[in-house]
């Protein structure tokens, strides 16, 4: 043994086989179902898309890197990621300059003007997409898809009108907890065109089911946290739900989730979770009792869940690591306000589907919220608090 | 049986173990031994011996003045060659320490007896016995046990927990203990009842060996209440341990754990005490695994004094190119710069590690993933606190609960970024003490 190359550092000697590229990497690889389903439904137009924006990513991300003499960080994956999501949140008609143009505006923008990855406080993918939505917004027009039809004609046209739901499902009527669950199970397979029209949405956003297989195994792996997923969707169904009512009624319930659960926090620990999916469930049973028109409130929620951007926000997007807050309670809090503000966006709002918008928003949110809920250390005595 | 775990922590199954699962072999008394005078948490000890004097198993040849010092005994017989004013210890600090060449007889001053009156004495004389013998908690800290007993009275504890889990599962010597002298440790229990006055004791095993705790829950009942623990890192630690078990937080970060009427016994420790007082034998060794990067992983009765060198070649040496050398586990264990550094009362195990295992760092930044704040035991937000020490605002930091920081090193194990914060943790903690001396 050579005594004189004896190493001495600072504990802990070994690491984990975990790395930024590998997350990076096997995030890619999660998208793969979600991007099959999108060449499965879209053919060769949702290939150029995603390949158009994987390269332009690439070459977006060496190249300012090397104008702004940094460390070109390739291998780390995070441009492959973010090239990949990007074109999965384009509809598959997108010209190749605009794809260009988006990913470089997400690229510059929303990554390295604050010093790349691990410093941007915006989710470059959200950048990229709200650039091009503000500057060329009929290139991104899916006023034609699901999502579309009932912000512009309402859940009870698509039922009546078109007999969408009948004519592309054969659920014919949505009495009972059968018929229910068998749209259910059909709905999340993939979304169908209108009658007699071309399908039209994002190339990521036609078959839930992808979506869900990947993040689920994001979620075995442990690369993302059951937090912003769970709390988001859950979110969505609330308001989705009270939006059929009031925006008074989203606004309400949404607020009293939230301060129910940070008062709950302070009184008391891990019971503060409970708490709020109590309260959550009181507000939904509270609001399906006086809601009136029944019958449409479950293909509407169920559009409003599984169609547009919810799925890949929920599980791969509003998660980015980096623009979201670390710890279990804030994520809550951020995946239920993200709820809200979407289906404000959706209900109210001028855009089909605002849904990147509001990511930004609540990346805007995200250190706010991380400082209100910083938490307790172990052992700390009561007078010292 | 009592069940129970705490907040964050590496569970075992992310680590690739080797457990080391050999009974406990003993050494053979080294030819020659350096014992540093201090191997306590107080000052260090006077040499009674001098350059050329006899010695014999068990002389004394350190004594100290305060309550936080414990006694130096010699552990192999022979002729003191050297008292050293500068001999590294295993924290890389200057310590004095006495060289004794072996004359290979291995004699005794008094040959340890096997008593069968010691439960019938008063906890005075038992003590003094434990003082004899130069008994510490094991450990890093190294407390002498008559200091920790006069904190268990003067902060009237009423609960004791002896600690029958490894500092980190890498090291089996705990468990190897239990299973192979789990009567003994029943034995123990009873004398540690008596000499502390404490009724309620808990023994805190993991639930990852039905092996173990067979064994041990049969021979302590009656005696002491076991508490099966979900395995998982650091549970050896006072903090985390009194949680798990109790369900109680220490007050941090500046508390002890006989603030709130807890003290922490390790297992061998009380099997030193129980050695103390049935055989009047001091403490001349300590059980210690060898892992790592070698050829032949052990777990080894080792002598007070013995070079690490000679543990290493007794486990036929090691393989591979040796990056590094660490007393401890990997996790908490301190990397040596010297193999000539001796196994002390301090020392709990030696991990050898290959160049082709080292950890690495990294200049990228904290994506803030949250994972080191997922197991962080003490619920503070490494990657901030980190951040922080790097940029050098400390008192920001501190707002964050630097201090609390126990140095897992759960945090740097998990982070994908490959980030040191425990350096960074550290170097934050040392800059804020040099602040806060210079305001004085």
């Amino acid at each position: 043994m050579r005594e004189e190359k004896l190493i001495v550092s600072i504990p802990p000697h070994i690491q984990s086989a975990e790395t930024i590229p590998k997350i990076m990497f096997i995030t890619a690889a999660a998208l793969i179902p979600t991007a099959a389903s999108g060449i499965y439904f879209f053919g060769i137009n949702a290939v150029k898309v995603i390949v158009i924006a994987i390269l332009s990513a690439i070459v977006f991300e060496a190249g300012l890197q090397r104008l702004m003499k940094r460390e070109i960080t390739l291998k780390d994956g995070s441009a492959l990621l973010t090239g990949l999501l990007f074109g999965l949140i384009l509809p598959p008609t997108a010209p190749w300059w605009l794809i260009a143009a988006g990913v470089f505006f997400g690229m510059l923008i929303g990554k390295h003007v604050y010093g790349g990855l691990g410093n941007n406080p915006f989710n470059s993918v959200a950048v990229g997409w709200a650039a091009l939505q503000l500057s060329y917004p009929s290139y991104l027009d899916i006023s034609e898809s699901i999502l579309g039809k009932v912000k512009i004609e309402g859940i009870s046209a698509l039922v009546e009108d078109y007999v969408y739901f009948s004519e592309q499902y054969g659920v014919e009527s949505l009495e009972g907890i059968g018929a229910k669950l068998k749209l259910l199970f059909k709905l999340i397979l993939a979304w169908k065109p209108m009658p007699g029209e071309a399908l039209v949405d994002c190339i990521g956003q036609i078959s839930p089911l992808a979506i869900i297989i990947g993040g689920l195994f994001l979620l075995w792996r442990g690369y993302i946290s059951w937090h912003i997923p769970v709390s988001l969707l859950a979110s969505i169904i609330l308001c989705s739900i009270l939006g059929q009512i009031s925006a008074l009624a989203v606004i309400i319930g949404t607020l009293a989730v939230i301060i129910g659960l940070l008062l709950l926090w302070r009184w008391k620990g891990h019971l503060s979770f409970l708490a709020s999916l109590i309260l959550f469930f009181v507000v939904i049973l509270f609001s399906i009792i006086i809601f009136k028109g029944g019958e449409y409130l479950y293909p509407y929620v169920l559009v409003q869940l599984l169609s547009g951007g919810t799925l890949l926000a929920a599980f791969f997007i509003a998660t980015d690591p980096v623009t979201s807050p670390t710890t279990g309670q804030s994520r809550i809090i951020l995946g239920v306000l993200l709820g809200l503000i979407v289906i404000i966006g959706r209900i109210w709002g001028s855009w089909i589907d605002p849904i990147w918008f509001c990511v930004l928003v609540m990346n805007a949110f995200t250190p706010l919220i991380e400082r209100l809920t910083k938490p307790k250390p172990f052992g700390r005595l009561k007078e010292s608090a | 049986m009592k069940t129970g775990t705490f907040k964050g922590g590496l569970e075992y199954g992310v680590f690739s173990v080797n457990e080391v699962n050999t009974p406990i072999e003993e050494l053979p008394p080294p030819s020659e031994v350096t014992i540093p005078l201090k191997q306590h948490k107080g000052k260090e000890c006077k040499a009674v011996v001098k350059k050329g004097q006899e010695v014999k198993i068990g002389q004394v040849i350190g004594e100290g003045s305060g309550p936080e010092e414990a006694l130096v005994h010699a552990t192999v017989s022979g002729k003191v060659t050297q008292v050293i004013k500068r001999f590294p210890d295993i924290r890389g600090r200057y310590v004095s320490a006495v060289t004794i060449e072996s004359d290979g007889k291995d004699e005794w001053a008094t040959l340890p007896e096997e008593k069968t009156d010691y439960l019938q004495k008063g906890p005075e004389e038992l003590l003094s016995l434990i003082e004899k013998a130069g008994v510490v908690d094991f450990g890093i800290e190294a407390v002498p046990i008559s200091s920790k007993l006069s904190l268990i009275k003067d902060k009237s504890v009423n609960t004791i927990i002896v600690n029958g889990i490894d500092t980190e599962p890498f090291l089996n010597a705990y468990k190897r203990l239990i299973i192979e002298k789990a009567q003994d440790i029943a034995e123990a229990i009873k004398v540690l009842k008596k000499v502390s006055g404490v009724s309620s004791i808990y023994f805190a095993i993991e639930d990852r060996d039905a092996e173990l705790k067979d064994k041990i829950s049969s021979a302590i009942s009656g005696v002491a209440e076991l508490a099966v623990l979900k395995a998982k890192f650091p549970q050896a630690m006072d903090r985390p341990l009194i949680k798990a078990v109790l369900e109680r937080e220490v007050p941090s970060p500046y508390g002890i754990p006989e603030d709130i009427g807890v003290s922490v016994f390790g297992v061998e420790t009380v099997l030193a005490i129980l050695d103390a007082v049935r055989k009047g034998k001091p403490v001349i060794d300590r059980v210690i695994t060898i892992t790592g990067a070698i050829n032949s992983p052990k777990n080894l009765r080792v002598r007070i004094g013995t070079p690490i060198k000679d543990v290493i070649g007794h486990c036929q040496g090691v393989s591979g190119e040796v990056a590094k050398v660490i007393i401890g586990g990997p996790l908490m264990g301190l990397a040596q710069y010297s193999t000539e550094i001796a196994v002390s009362k301090e020392t709990s195990g030696i991990f050898i590690q290959s160049e082709s295992d080292l950890a690495s760092i990294s200049r990228q930044k904290c994506i803030n993933c949250g994972w080191c704040v997922d197991v962080c035991p003490m619920n503070l937000l490494p990657h901030i606190i980190s951040q922080y020490c790097e940029a050098n605002i400390f008192e920001k930091a501190e707002g964050y609960g630097l201090s609390y920081c126990i140095e897992c090193g759960c945090c740097a194990y998990v982070c994908p970024a490959k980030i040191p914060l425990v350096h960074w943790i550290k170097y934050g903690k040392s800059q804020l003490e040099k602040l806060e001396k210079e305001e004085k």
